[in-house]
């Protein structure tokens, strides 16, 4: 899904934004570094493209240079993005994470077929990256981390929004 | 052993045989498998208690999701009745969304299992009807709010995905559907589980005369409502003799921004005020003098 603007008349709340320092700004753990060719090539993938859940969200690079080879908890990938998990933490496969918009999307829903092609591309590009998953935080409104480690030992991906009431 | 004298009959052998081979015939008939409607349909007078909602390792108790009889309408909006054992719609296929949704809730029907990944089209909806599709909501600023909740069916995925068919789904302002809608889904779910009742909802959207669309194609609702009939596991309407007997709780929300710290409980009203803004009579089944009771009161 691509991002088309809202049309909603009423104001919106604070509690629908972001709530990390990493949420605020995806990019600020990377700030100081410049952008690799990973993170340009997610950014393109993802570019207009909406993660659709209850509500709908954009795509946002995260990264993190430096973190080494070793594996990662969940825990330990949020901390090292900067991110506080803000309720539950929980990890998705990207095959789930993506489904909706692949192997379970509407056939009747020739928008979300027409995406598919792009979709497919941009979870083929993350699993390029090593142990790459899912991370979710939040009750209602989860920011979820789809990262892994570069083969130069840098953490990189993207994060949106799954509204789950 | 002592053989038994073998006694003379007093039939032909062929006589014998057609009343053994009538025999079997009959109970062929009376033993084999009957074709049973997946969905009970709601007695017409009250018969027996049902049995308790316990948890079960063979699967959800879905009780009749009307027993409490359909909403009936003043008018002659378009409702199409689509009925599965996890809930009943009443489609309006002019608004493009339900009239109202009608479901049991009981402890039997949480599980575990994970929610489905997309929301698509109920394959159930009559020929003719708009195909309604996810996309329709992309980029309006609703969300797409669910009547019967994900959560609510959660024993196998095959349960939860009906949830995400968008006939269960009405557009609802972010702060609606993750305020006090969901504050009303967690206290129906701890009925459910942790006070072992059995719920009968319904639930749906209120319109004007002439409602926002969503693409030109879903009707936005002005406000959202929702009727719950609450009574110990295993009760329903054959055990209903005085208002006593049953807890109604009615809400009636509106469909705007700001409300998302606000508790369901800002938003509660009587059956009464939701009949007169929808223009349904609700819970027609219920005898009348215990309906004019539990309807005039806040539950």
């Amino acid at each position: 899904m691509t991002s088309r603007s809202k049309h909603h008349d009423d104001e919106s709340t604070d509690e629908h934004k972001p709530k990390s320092a990493a949420d605020a700004d995806p990019k600020a753990a990377s700030k100081a570094d410049k952008p690799t060719d990973i993170e340009a090539e997610l950014t393109h993938a993802a570019d207009g493209l909406l993660y659709l859940s209850e509500g709908e969200a954009p795509f946002e690079p995260v990264f993190k240079p430096g973190v080494g080879s070793a594996a990662m908890t969940p825990e330990e990938t949020l901390k090292a993005l900067g991110v506080a998990a803000d309720g539950p933490v929980e990890v998705r496969t990207l095959d789930r994470f993506f489904a909706g918009a692949l192997e379970d999307s509407d056939p009747a829903d020739d928008t979300i077929q027409s995406l598919r092609p792009r979709f497919q591309a941009l979870k083929d590009l993350l699993l390029t990256l090593t142990d790459a998953k899912a991370i979710c935080t939040g009750e209602v409104d989860k920011r979820c981390y789809l990262v892994g480690r570069t083969s130069t030992g840098d953490l990189a991906g993207l994060v949106t929004t799954a509204t789950e009431t | 052993m002592a053989r038994r004298p073998r006694t003379s009959s007093r039939f032909p052998t062929w006589l014998r045989l057609v009343i053994t081979a009538s025999i079997v015939i009959l109970g062929y008939y009376l033993g084999r498998d009957r074709i049973i409607d997946p969905v009970p349909q709601p007695p017409s007078r009250p018969t027996r208690p049902t049995p308790p909602s316990a948890p079960t390792a063979a699967g959800p108790i879905y009780r009749d999701a009307i027993a409490f009889g359909a909403p009936v309408a003043s008018d002659d909006r378009p409702s199409v009745l689509i009925r599965r054992p996890q809930y009943t719609v009443s489609y309006n296929t002019k608004l493009n969304v339900a009239n109202w949704v009608a479901w049991n809730l009981n402890a039997s029907q949480f599980g575990d299992a994970p929610r489905s990944s997309s929301f698509t089209t109920d394959p159930l909806l009559p020929d003719g009807a708009e195909r309604i599709v996810s996309s329709d909501y992309t980029g309006s600023g609703y969300d797409r709010g669910h009547m019967v909740r994900s959560e609510e069916r959660t024993r196998t995925p095959a349960e939860n995905k009906t949830t995400f068919y968008l006939s269960n789904v009405l557009p609802q302002t972010h702060d609606l559907n993750a305020g006090p809608w969901l504050n009303l889904e967690l206290f129906c779910q701890s009925l459910a589980q942790h006070e072992n009742r059995d719920l009968y909802i319904v639930a749906g959207g209120m319109f004007g005369s002439r409602p926002k669309r969503l693409n030109g194609k879903v009707a936005v609702p002005s406000a959202t409502w929702k009727v719950i009939v609450s009574l110990p596991a295993g009760r329903g309407l054959a055990d209903v003799h005085s208002a006593g007997d049953l807890r109604v709780i009615a809400a009636l929300m509106p469909n705007q921004t700001g409300l998302l710290k606000r508790p369901w409980t800002d938003f509660q009203t009587t059956v009464d005020e939701i009949e007169r803004q929808t223009g349904l009579d609700l819970l027609p089944t219920l005898p009348d003098e215990i309906e004019r009771v539990v309807e005039a009161t806040k539950g």
